[in-house]
């Protein structure tokens, strides 16, 4: 019986958020006797340390939601500064006592003050050490610089709180305000320079470095070993335990990472959807694809107890990739506040049907060497827990309509397809061909990968410019055009809610370098995005951009080749909106010059979008 | 029988005293004017509300000169504090006949167009649009009218049928397919308005108040007993009057010129109409959100009268329940509880149904009141020391109420004509929640279930438009709303004594409800979430997405 499991069990998806507050790591530890906890090295210790500890400290202030790690890396920063590992952690638990302040003095003489929950501070103490802060941030020689935590929107409620008076202080505290607004909606880090602070989001600055740490400190943790070696399960290879397989096949032991990464692949799409995914639920995942358990709704997760007293092997309840999609949580709210299954439900997978992977599956052809390279690697999670339900419909289902053996071959289909999301290799495995993205309503999100790649790497784009130009073109417009060459900002002249808008704001924009203003994909490293991006020639002016989502990109994709995706349009049609009128005061509003022309857009013989041109004199 | 001196009738408390030049004739129950003025009218929808609004300000940026000090309203005597008398004006509004042809009638240009073959000259076909239009109207086209408009637009047929059709998309309300001349463009300039009347034997068009009911009138005078008179006055005179939009500018090319025989006479209005009260918050609330979205100069006119058409509607109905509260002695009315959720949780639905009923039936106690108080007056009081007094009563009746009631008993004569107040007052007056409402998007209607406060997309996007100049945290947005409409959404302002000082439906109904709205917005591209405790309500066409949620 190990003891590890039951600690892991802690971080699952039913745990008390105790296990997630950094003070009860150690209790934990503690109590379920392991060897060290589970931690990755705080991502953000060396930029606390780079403001902090030279010559000319700035204040630095970290917010992220709970289980972030902000006190995690408060607590790391003190001890380093400290340097009496016992003496730190007296002043740490004495600091308790006054409400969660500490002051020590910095290398450069300057005094550090320390506040590890602004919001947990009584209501006037935290107006003044806000005010106390604000001072700090625009002062040039602050004699104390500030470390301070909070949840981001509680930090700006007390900064809004504390500029309601009326005094000087308190104007600082608005523009404060205001510039955290900015910085939050950009996801900048450092202020205007005439601010002196740092502002470190930890809810999402995880990277894939951190992402990797935390899955190797779970996956690779010394405990393992210690709790399973008088299991007799252990060893077992015919009915292997399924916590130790799913263990390897999350670590890909038998050579297959695909599992692993497509989970890196699906952190990375969210972040470039703006879902940050916070580290509590990174850990809630790692943990639940290990031992999530969908027998009894009541008990999503397994233990060694369990196991050794199953009769029959449990792997139809154990399987990791149906836990990857938290389908062992049976309360949707509940699954959803988790936002890495949220984005997996949004994805469909599982739901999402393609007909050549489904023939694929329910064909049961032992000669077909795709088949067979998609299932002979698997032996637990693949026939062995597929056959019985199909056998049951071929025998007795098909004669009945909403029999139980359909519906469990149903439920088993739906297994296998959120197995073959996770293990088809990106470009599709060499011998298929297969995307793993047709099994999701994402179905172009392999191009957008590659898309983003080749941007990063400073490459050209290729045709994805001039589909995602059609794309616009279709949507601004409401006509069938087939062109992409060429991007027409249009508007109605009439109503702002109508389709179809007939009337060119000005001259179209070309996707050549010559034309005198042309649009291009950019990577957008602060969003991890691709951007389309407007350049005038011989101007180097700002222009409104458009963030090319994955979900925007998947909306222009599929109208560019002709449909119309209904369940996420109306949001992209509004974007893509909103984007055109920017676009169209920024680059055609000049304030004296009147425009004398009037550009109705209509489809010619082939298909082309082109305008009647109307000069209207003064 | 309608009233026949005006200076007798009965006011309501602390109103102004009428324009001398108004014609009461042909006014009856007039308790509901003294409440809401002359007139607040349910069958002028928004659109025509605003367009009537804007003939006026065009009027006015006419006879502007430069000794006046404001282009759009007047120095207001309504609210000085010695003496306030209330605003007397007339104005005139143009026929604009042959544009108005052009737009709503014509049909030679798309026959023409289409007939056309691929040798066809264009000078032909002007001439042939040209006979068969002067067959019709030759009384409106002036001489060298082709050989003018041909000048400056270009030579093409197809240039000229472009430009009409250009115009023809920017008509209003265009589902109402009213007489001919009561049609209407999006008003992006002086060019594109025309007097609403009834077409004469003689062609020339009369003057009338079938669909332009003085509602126009009403914000105009709301507006200019606001403070921000100047400001909404100098935004108003720029985007309209002196930007010259390129469609106004397109419609001035066709028009005749303004204030020649062929366009028609000018449409005159003898005087403005009544706004009771000289000062009301909804007033200030009106022309400030006027002045938001009008305001917004990166952004199209034609979007900035969208957002402003909703708005206006919306504060109307706002006036419409103000009034009603004050007149009947009030506190408040009941908040407007918007549902987001939808029938899926009916208790919202059935609580914001409730407070719509109640709304709606508002009138009712304003004119019970104005009633009651004239039954307390003096001259009421007195008649049962007359030597005839059900004939008195009668008298009275008419003159302070505008009723002519039978010859019975005093207080049955006061029923009936409290009974007409009442019955007229909820027809007209009630009904403008249900017709703003609609038309507005603040109204829900579902048959079987009814109707209820469900905004749709373009009705948040102007509360947005109006209220988010740079990025606003969401639960401050949803405050605001409450502290500036009385509109309530979440669980903070439902609890607020001023609301309901508890929850109106469960708490995970309303709580639900908070984020049905959070999605609707984001959906819009009118809200960023930041992360599980902040997020942000945008101006999307001011403010560059910093980010996209999916």
């Amino acid at each position: 019986m190990s003891r590890f499991v039951d600690f892991l069990s802690q971080y699952g998806p039913s745990a008390a958020t105790d296990a997630l507050v950094d003070e009860h790591a150690p209790v934990l530890v503690e109590e379920f006797g392991v060897s060290r906890p589970i931690e990755i090295a705080p991502p953000r210790l060396q930029d606390i340390r780079d403001a902090l500890l030279g010559a000319d400290p700035r204040t630095v202030i970290l917010t992220g939601t709970a289980g972030d790690g902000k006190t995690f890396h408060l607590r790391k920063f003190f001890v380093d500064l400290v340097e009496n590992s016992a003496a730190a952690t007296a002043a740490w638990g004495e600091a308790a006592d006054r409400d969660g302040i500490i002051e020590w003095d910095l290398p450069s003489g300057r005094r550090l003050r320390i506040i590890r929950d602004v919001s947990a501070l009584p209501a006037e103490m935290k107006l003044t050490q806000v005010r106390a802060a604000a001072a700090a941030i625009r002062s040039a020689q602050p004699e104390t610089v500030f470390l301070m935590a909070a949840n981001d929107g509680q930090l700006l409620d007390s900064f809004a709180a504390a500029a309601s008076d009326g005094t000087e202080t308190a104007a600082l505290c608005l523009e404060i305000y205001r510039e955290m607004i900015e910085m939050m909606r950009s996801g900048r880090e450092h202020p205007r320079p005439t601010f002196a602070f740092s502002m470190f989001n930890l809810s999402r600055t995880l990277g894939e470095e951190s992402l990797d740490a935390l899955l190797d400190a779970v996956l690779d943790h010394p405990d393992w070993e210690n709790g399973c070696a008088s299991c007799p399960r252990a060893v077992d290879t015919t009915n292997p335990c399924p916590i130790r397989c799913n263990r390897s096949l999350l670590v890909g032991a038998n050579g297959s990472t695909a599992f692993r990464a497509r989970i890196k692949t699906l952190v990375r799409l969210a972040a470039a959807n703006d879902q940050h995914i916070p580290i509590r639920y990174l850990l809630m995942l790692i943990v639940n694809v290990l031992l999530g358990f969908s027998q009894k709704p009541s008990r999503p997760l397994l233990n060694c107890a369990v196991i050794l007293k199953a009769k029959t092997p449990l792997y139809k309840y154990t399987n990791p990739y149906d836990n990857a999609c938290g389908a062992n949580i049976r309360d949707p709210e509940k699954r959803r506040k988790n936002p890495f299954f949220a984005l997996v439900s949004s994805l469909g997978i599982g739901a999402e049907t393609d007909n050549e992977i489904d023939a694929l599956l329910l064909a049961r052809d032992e000669s077909n060497p795709v088949r067979i390279s998609l299932f002979e690697n698997d032996r637990i999670y693949g026939d062995r827990i597929f056959n019985g339900p199909l056998d049951h419909y071929a025998k007795r289902g098909s004669d009945r309509n909403n029999g139980h053996e359909a519906d469990e071959l149903r439920a088993a289909l739906q297994a296998q397809r959120r197995r073959l999301f996770f293990k088809l290799g990106d470009q599709g495995s060499p011998s298929s061909g297969l995307s793993p993205w047709r099994l999701t309503v994402f179905r172009h999100a392999g191009e957008y990968e590659q898309l983003c790649a080749a941007l990063k790497a400073g490459q050209a784009s290729g045709d994805a410019l001039r589909q995602i130009v059609l794309g616009i073109n279709r949507t601004l417009t409401g006509l069938m055009a087939s062109d992409g060459e060429k991007l027409w900002v249009t508007g109605v002249v009439g109503r702002a809610d109508g389709n179809g808008g007939r009337l060119a704001m000005g001259e179209p924009l070309g996707v050549v370098p010559s034309s005198w203003a042309r649009v291009q994909l950019q990577y957008d490293a602060n969003r991890s995005c691709p951007a389309l991006a407007v350049l005038e020639k011989g101007t180097s002016r700002e222009l409104p951009r458009l963030i090319i989502t994955p979900l925007l990109f998947e909306y222009l994709k599929r109208v560019s080749s002709g449909s119309l995706p209904s369940s996420f349009s109306r949001q992209c049609h509004q974007e893509i909106r909103h984007f055109a009128v920017r676009l169209a005061s920024a680059l055609y509003d000049e304030e004296d010059q009147e425009t004398t022309v009037i550009r109705m857009v209509d489809l010619d013989n082939s298909g082309r979008l082109h305008e009647h041109i109307l000069e209207i004199g003064k | 029988m309608p009233v026949r001196d005006k200076d007798k009738v009965l006011l309501s408390r602390g109103a102004l005293k009428l324009p001398q030049g108004l014609d009461l004739k042909s006014v009856k129950n007039w308790p509901e004017y003294a409440i809401w003025g002359l007139a607040l009218h349910q069958e002028q929808l928004p659109w025509f509300t605003l367009v009537e609004f804007i003939q006026i300000c065009a009027d006015k940026h006419r006879r502007f000169s430069s000794a006046l000090p404001n282009p759009i309203f007047d120095a207001c005597p309504a609210t000085r504090a010695v003496d306030p008398i209330h605003e007397e004006f007339p104005y005139e509004i143009r026929a604009n006949m042959l544009l108005r042809h052009l737009v709503f009638r014509d049909e030679e240009i798309d026959r023409i167009r289409k007939d056309r073959g691929p040798m066809a000259d264009d000078s032909a076909m002007w001439a042939s649009w040209l006979q068969k239009t002067k067959e019709d109207i030759a009384h409106y086209i002036p001489d060298g009218y082709v050989d003018r408009v041909r000048h400056a637009i270009g030579p093409e047929f197809e240039k000229f049928a472009t430009a009409v059709e250009l115009l023809r998309g920017a008509e209003v309300d265009s589902v109402r397919r009213g007489r001919m001349t009561s049609r209407h463009l999006l008003p992006l300039g002086p060019a594109m308005l025309f007097a609403d009347g009834e077409l004469g034997k003689d062609g020339q068009l009369q003057y009338d108040r079938r669909f332009m009911r003085r509602t126009g009138e009403l914000v105009w005078l709301m507006v200019n007993r606001s403070a921000m008179r100047d400001t909404l006055g100098a935004i108003i005179e720029r985007r309209f009057f002196r930007s010259n939009d390129v469609v106004n500018r397109t419609a001035s090319r066709l028009a005749t010129e303004d204030g020649t025989v062929q366009d028609g006479g000018r449409a005159t209005c003898r005087c403005i109409g009544y706004l009771p009260m000289a000062r009301m918050q909804v007033y200030e609330d009106l022309a400030r959100d006027l002045t938001q979205v009008l305001g917004m100069n990166s952004l199209h006119l034609s979007i900035c009268l969208e957002a402003a058409m909703r708005l206006l509607g919306f504060h109307l109905i706002r006036y419409m329940l103000q009034r009603a509260v004050d007149v009947a002695g009030e506190a408040a009315h009941s908040p407007f509880l918007l549902d987001i959720v939808g029938t899926s949780s009916p208790h919202i639905v059935r609580r914001s149904k409730e407070h719509f009923l109640a709304h709606r039936q508002m009138p009712d106690r304003a004119v019970e009141q104005f009633f009651a108080d004239f039954e307390a007056s003096e001259d009421w009081q007195t008649l049962s020391t007359k030597k005839l007094p059900m004939g008195a009563a009668q008298e009275l009746i008419l003159e302070k109420l505008g009723y002519r009631g039978g010859l019975d008993d005093i207080h049955v004569q006061l029923s009936a004509a409290r009974q007409s107040a009442v019955d007229s007052a909820l027809s007209s007056i009630g009904a403008i929640l249900p017709a703003y409402g609609s038309r507005i998007g603040l109204l829900t209607a579902r048959r079987g279930v009814g109707t209820w406060y469900g905004p749709n997309d373009q009705f948040l996007e102007a509360l947005v438009l109006a209220n988010v100049t740079s990025p606003m945290e969401f639960h401050r947005f949803l405050r605001l709303l409450f502290d500036r409409y009385r509109i309530v959404i979440g669980r903070h302002e439902a609890l607020d004594p001023l609301a309901y000082g508890s929850v109106p439906a469960p708490v995970q109904d309303i709580e639900r409800n908070q984020t049905r709205l959070e999605e609707r917005l984001r959906m819009l591209g009118l809200l960023e979430r930041k992360s599980d405790a902040i997020a942000f309500v945008v101006n999307p066409y001011t403010t560059e997405r910093a980010n996209v949620a999916a």
